[in-house]
């Protein structure tokens, strides 16, 4: 008896997915409409919804492909990837890696970067919420305990590397400017959202990157304070302290935590 | 009002979130979209809790898929009980239908075959779906445009004997029943006349998109004048219902929304004050 049901279930998935139409044999049509017409209602409002989700969750990204890519990407991107996921939240995340391996796209490599910063973008925009320390929360912890630190950012937070000017190309058709062109440079960002909700992305030099890396991995300051020596930086701690207490202010960080006790500021 | 007649609400929808907090217009409570909070957290949380604050909330959702032939998605059923928990909503409702299979999502609501051997299946996930949320389930009629040849009943009877048989409650969507009705040529009273009255906890008005031939259930448009009626006779028969209406697309301001939803209220006035109820005890 279940086979039935399960029978006409698998039928009318191969529909939706372009497979087959034989579920159309077991379809009452009539002189208005057909049961392929019937059918092609369901057909045609499965591959609409989708292309929705991703225009929505890819504006710029549609902006710079003009009409006739963004159908080619997004017809190829539903073919090749039915959606398996309850929320169409994240139907698109697997557009970064289809632009990178697709025959045509992966020529532009750009445009599989530009895909995945909207998708960090989004990543940011409902990440779990935490409250955030502060310079003053920093400031109360006894200096002497301050080299066993270690820094918790808050869930938001995201480092984006780059080897081309792809946010640059990206801001500039967000704010509907010529695009400039693509060029090769190694770039590090971070994407946060700040404390009124908003989603933000910032630039950061190498070794403010090499440092958020450093925390990020569970190092804490003495470590972070090594690396900072290595560089040509004048005054190590000054340096140290400009970066941490700019992360402080920028609502960065959720936890101040030592190794070896309890969190100082577990703020979760 | 009955005891569980919340009023006239509408379905919370993102581009409304920071009126509803501004003006805290005159809606009676708001209908939330399960899937779209099941996130970690930011705007989305953050407006669902302030709002909430406010207002009587239900919750509803898109992808139980309680009629598939895979089995039933307990990770999923534990976010829904996770975030009812957070939300302390009246009530759960889903659709009475299937969404997808094999691990692959339609994002559609996929309409059932009219069987025996379905009504079965279906009774008995809604009596898991019910004891892992630990409350009643609502179900609402999708609109549908392919009927199968394996049906032996009608979409009502169908209805009727699952939601019967496994003791749940009906979200009856009066724009839905109007549509399939004009694309499956049956009588919209006939399927009002069918439904229990107690069974009938909330009420879906929407708009739809008419082709001639056939008509689609789209949410872009104003309820219809033939919807209105409908509603009209659906009042009469079951009494006062919580009523919503629902928008998805073309999503105008909130104060033409509430305009609409003063349509409501305004039949429901009429209905109530020249009729009096009488309402059926559950089987």
């Amino acid at each position: 008896m279940k086979r039935s049901l399960q029978l006409r279930q698998q039928q009318m998935m191969k529909a939706l997915l372009g497979n087959n139409d034989d579920i159309a044999d077991y379809i009452i049509g009539d002189q208005q409409l057909d049961a392929r017409q019937r059918l092609s209602i369901y057909q045609s409002g499965y591959r609409i919804r989708l292309r929705e989700v991703i225009d929505n969750d890819h504006p710029v990204l549609g902006s710079y492909l003009g009409d006739q890519l963004f159908e080619q990407m997004t017809e190829g991107y539903i073919d090749a990837h039915p959606s398996t996921f309850r929320s169409l939240r994240h139907y698109c995340d697997r557009l970064p890696d289809y632009l990178r391996s697709d025959t045509f796209f992966s020529q532009y490599p750009h445009i599989a970067e530009l895909a995945r910063f909207e998708r960090g973008l989004l990543s940011s925009f409902d990440a779990a919420d935490r409250d955030t320390v502060s310079v003053a929360d920093l400031q109360q912890i006894p200096p002497e305990q301050w080299p066993t630190l270690q820094l918790r950012f808050h869930p938001s937070l995201q480092l984006f590397n780059a080897d081309m000017n792809v946010v640059e190309i990206w801001q500039s058709i967000k704010a509907e400017r010529t695009p400039p062109n693509v060029t090769q440079q190694t770039e590090y960002w971070v994407i946060w959202r700040n404390p009124e909700r908003l989603t933000e992305f910032r630039s950061v030099d190498t070794l403010e990157q090499v440092l958020l890396d450093c925390f990020l991995q569970g190092g804490d300051i003495e470590k972070a304070a090594e690396i900072t020596a290595q560089t040509d930086a004048v005054n190590t701690a000054e340096t140290l302290l400009t970066y941490l207490f700019r992360w402080l202010e920028l609502g960065w960080v959720q936890q101040l935590t030592d190794a070896q006790s309890p969190p100082i500021f577990d703020v979760v | 009002m009955t005891d569980h007649n919340l009023g006239f609400g509408l379905g919370l929808r993102t581009p409304h979130f920071q009126d509803v907090l501004n003006t805290q217009p005159d809606v009676d409570w708001f209908e939330i979209i399960s899937e779209n909070f099941m996130v970690a957290g930011g705007k989305p949380k953050y407006y669902l809790h302030a709002i909430r604050e406010r207002y009587p909330m239900v919750m509803h959702g898109v992808s139980m898929s309680i009629g598939s032939t895979e089995p039933l998605d307990n990770a999923y059923l534990q976010r829904l009980k996770q975030l009812a928990n957070e939300v302390q909503p009246e009530w759960i409702s889903d659709h009475l239908c299937w969404t997808g299979l094999d691990g692959i999502n339609s994002h559609d609501l996929l309409p059932m075959p009219y069987t025996e051997e379905a009504i079965n299946h279906i009774v008995e996930r809604i009596k898991q779906v019910q004891d892992t949320l630990g409350r009643p389930l609502l179900l609402e009629n999708v609109s549908s445009y392919i009927s199968y040849t394996d049906s032996v009943m009608s979409e009502w009877a169908f209805y009727n004997e699952i939601v019967e048989r496994a003791d749940c409650l009906m979200l009856l969507d009066i724009n839905n029943i109007y549509v399939s009705s004009r694309n499956h040529y049956f009588d919209a009273q006939d399927y009002l006349d069918s439904v229990n009255p107690a069974r009938v906890r909330q009420i879906h008005l929407a708009g739809h998109s008419d082709y001639g031939t056939h008509v689609i259930d789209t949410h872009d448009h104003d309820v219809c004048d033939p919807v209105w009626q409908l509603y009209r006779q659906a009042l009469q028969r079951f009494g006062p219902v919580s009523t919503m209406i629902e928008r998805d697309d073309n999503i105008p301001p909130l104060t033409q929304l509430i305009d609409e939803l003063n349509i409501a209220r305004q039949i429901a006035a009429e209905v109530h004050s020249s009729k009096p109820l009488i309402r059926e005890v559950a089987g």
